[in-house]
């Protein structure tokens, strides 16, 4: 039940004084959790700090290795794009003729350099293809890997594999 | 200077006497008819000097203040106007003598009954004076049923009455629902207070609207108490506790 306050006094000072004491015992109440506070923070942040660490060391080199999987993986994308493929593209049609007919590219942009699978319909027509693909700024040095004679509907003709430099910077 | 921390002195004024309790240490200073609280106060004040008080708290007795109902308000909010509220009940109880009391008003919450206090406005300016005159801080003037009912309220349940019954004085304050439902005076003469305090019971238990109390709280001493009950209070808990002697008062 309710207090019954019927108080004469009209102790006015004493209830400022009693007021007065109670905010002061708040305020140094919430400093004192506040000071607690803070520090439970700073300990429980020291913790998490040294735990880290602990576990970066063990960590890291894992961690290092995987970006630089990544890394490479990343840079080899970035070399691949890098190639000047359209340039390669125009090459090739621009030594392409009607004698000469190519079945298979593979280009290696890691290793710079392109393979072509193909069907000359003679020698000559090889040895002119080899000569135009060489005069491409895009491509370096040209090697005939293979050549084989062939017939095919009755004609005679050539099966050829070449391999050709790919520049990552063609010369203008 | 005062500790903060230390407890006041307690102070109790009955017409039999005068009684203080400090640092858990209780005794009358003056024992005796006190036929007015002047006589009273100039035997405080006499002895003053000597009692070595920095903050008192004073309890007064039944016969310096007078106690009313007022009934629910609520329209009424400001203290102010239950102030007025309050001064205009004992007006009409008590006629023109009240315009010179000073009156105090507990709220027991909004919708709720009000109880008003009121004590001669002369008495409280002598105690104020003393106080001053004295370098005591009073931290509290407060009447007999206050200290009582503010000692034993977590031990009553919420409809219960309390008789608090004095040399040639009783009071019964019923209390229903955790509320203030009424108070009874009566003044009996020497040695008929235990007859009185039955009658006083007998009329309660029997008015109409009168809610059945879980418990009877007496104070005072055991000469005083009424020794039969009315009937329709048999089922009734009783309880027993000092309370109204300057001694005890000075205790609470």
């Amino acid at each position: 039940m309710k207090r019954l306050e019927l108080d004469f006094s009209d102790d006015r000072a004493g209830r400022r004084r009693s007021v007065g004491i109670t905010a002061l015992l708040l305020v140094c109440g919430l400093f004192v959790v506040a000071v607690q506070w803070h520090r439970a923070v700073d300990s429980r942040s020291a913790g998490l700090q040294s735990a880290s660490e602990a576990a970066g060391q063990a960590v890291l080199p894992a961690a290092a290795e995987s970006g630089q999987r990544e890394l490479l993986v990343a840079n080899e994308a970035a070399r691949a794009l890098n190639r000047p493929w359209g340039e390669l593209l125009a090459a090739l049609e621009q030594a392409q003729d009607s004698r000469v007919q190519l079945l298979v590219l593979q280009p290696n942009p890691r290793k710079g350099e392109v393979q072509l699978s193909g069907e000359a319909a003679s020698f000559a027509a090889l040895a002119e293809y080899l000569s135009r693909l060489r005069a491409q700024a895009v491509l370096g040095e040209v090697v005939l890997n293979s050549q084989r004679p062939m017939e095919e509907d009755g004609r005679q003709a050539l099966a050829f594999t070449l391999t050709a430099e790919w520049a990552e910077h063609p010369a203008p | 200077m005062s500790r903060l921390w230390s407890s006041p002195a307690t102070l109790a004024l009955a017409p039999e006497g005068i009684a203080m309790s400090q640092g858990g240490k209780s005794r009358l200073l003056m024992q005796g008819e006190a036929s007015d609280w002047k006589t009273l106060l100039d035997a405080l004040r006499d002895m003053a000097q000597g009692l070595a008080i920095r903050r008192a708290r004073i309890i007064l007795s039944a016969p310096y203040v007078r106690y009313a109902v007022l009934p629910p308000q609520p329209a009424v909010v400001a203290a102010r106007d239950w102030q007025a509220l309050g001064a205009h009940a004992l007006r009409q109880l008590y006629g023109a003598v009240a315009d010179d009391w000073v009156v105090r008003v507990s709220l027991q919450g909004h919708g709720a009954p009000a109880v008003a206090c009121a004590l001669e406005r002369a008495l409280l300016d002598e105690l104020q004076r003393l106080a001053g005159d004295m370098r005591w801080r009073l931290t509290s003037i407060e009447p007999d049923l206050m200290a009582v009912f503010n000692r034993h309220r977590r031990q009553l349940p919420a409809t219960a009455w309390l008789l608090l019954a004095g040399p040639q004085r009783l009071l019964l304050a019923e209390l229903a629902a955790g509320r203030w439902e009424r108070f009874s005076l009566a003044h009996p003469l020497a040695g008929e207070e235990p007859a009185s305090a039955a009658a006083l019971l007998e009329r309660a238990a029997r008015r109409d609207g009168a809610h059945s109390p879980g418990l009877l709280a007496c104070f005072g001493d055991e000469t005083l108490l009424p020794v039969t009950y009315p009937a329709g209070m048999s089922h009734v808990g009783l309880q027993r506790a000092p309370g109204t002697s300057p001694l005890q008062l000075a205790e609470l």
